[in-house]
């Protein structure tokens, strides 16, 4: 029985522009309709988020990759005149065929990896995961643990460490607290999750010291690519 | 094994990982085909985003919000090293007036 949700609809239709403009990145000769393709490439992968419900990442997706990245990326052919470059991909030579077969081994590898490891999962192979199932599995997997919290805290993103959740179930003992519904925990972890609340109370919580590391990392980048590009041509070629 | 024609149309997370090998692989041909600095680095940012789309695949499935945040370091790290390397390709360029990576062997110093 053939019944195409308007999902499936959207995935393919996405996937399919995504493979194309992906494959125009790579064989069209002027860089800068190889830039406008990524863009294109970069839009739809963010449609994609969104139908996978990461929304904020969606938009970031959009705002930095297709937006800020691909400006720099267009700014910097700008300066460059290329019209006189001429490349080999075109030609048939053993050096690229053997380039393309090792590229389509490795993608076979990467394929069945996928689907090997998702009908592991599943015990059925190729047959689709209904995120619901997979939800609910982890949820009853992490139920013991996992309920007091969630039952003291309104929150189910928030980190506890170890000591915290021994605590938290000692009290939900003594208290002889009633357990909620499982139902009902996932269908309110299913609400909150990928907002953008519970998204940046985790990366400001669990993950604030990688965050921190990473805005270091870019005043570096800011600092490096400015160095550069301000040199002379940093090469000893001709003195 | 009969192909399941159901498996295919309906969407699940093996759709998922299979486009994003496709377009991992796509990338990797750019990075080895191409001999222009500035469309391997495109190639390198289509990779980075096949890998964000793992990473929101599996943080939908498994409904862990870990992924999504990886991907914004994935997103900082990406826009970070297009900074450098297109610096780096400008330097280039102004030293040989064309940024074919064969120019890079000369980089030093």
């Amino acid at each position: 029985m053939l019944g195409i949700t308007p999902e499936d609809m959207l995935f393919h239709t996405f996937a399919g522009i995504a493979t194309i403009g992906a494959i125009l990145v790579v064989l069209v000769r002027n860089p800068i309709y190889s830039a406008l393709f990524l863009a294109l490439t970069m839009c739809v992968l963010g449609a994609i988020f969104f139908t996978l419900e990461a929304y904020f990442v969606s938009v970031a997706q959009i705002t930095v990759y297709a937006g800020a990245v691909m400006v720099l990326f267009v700014m910097v052919l700008m300066l460059f005149d290329l019209k006189h470059e001429h490349e080999d991909i075109f030609r048939i030579t053993p050096l690229n065929l053997s380039k393309i077969l090792a590229v389509a081994v490795m993608c076979g590898f990467l394929v069945g990896t996928g689907w090997l490891a998702v009908s592991a999962v599943n015990g059925n192979p190729g047959a689709h995961v209904a995120p619901q199932t997979v939800a609910q599995d982890l949820e009853k997997k992490e139920l013991p643990n996992e309920l007091p919290a969630k039952q003291t805290h309104i929150n189910p993103d928030e980190d506890f460490t170890n000591a915290e959740d021994a605590a938290l179930i000692d009290e939900a003992k003594k208290e002889e607290v009633v357990l909620p519904d499982p139902n009902v925990v996932a269908s309110t972890s299913d609400a909150e999750f990928g907002s953008t609340v519970s998204l940046s109370r985790r990366l400001f919580s669990k993950y604030v010291f990688a965050f921190e590391a990473v805005s270091l990392l870019l005043l570096v980048a800011i600092v490096g690519a400015v160095a550069l590009a301000k040199s002379k041509g940093g090469t000893h070629h001709g003195g | 094994m009969a192909v399941d024609f159901n498996s295919i149309i309906h969407v699940g997370l093996n759709h998922y990982l299979i486009l994003s090998a496709v377009l991992f692989s796509i990338g990797v041909l750019g990075v080895l085909m191409r001999r222009n600095a500035i469309v391997i680095l495109m190639s390198i940012e289509l990779m980075l985003n096949a890998v964000n789309l793992v990473f929101v695949a599996f943080s939908k499935y498994n409904q862990n919000i870990d992924g999504q945040i990886m991907v914004f370091f994935v997103m900082t790290i990406a826009a970070a090293e297009a900074a450098v390397g297109l610096a780096i390709a400008v330097a280039i360029y102004k030293r040989f007036k064309e940024v074919n990576i064969s120019r890079f062997e000369n980089l030093k110093g």
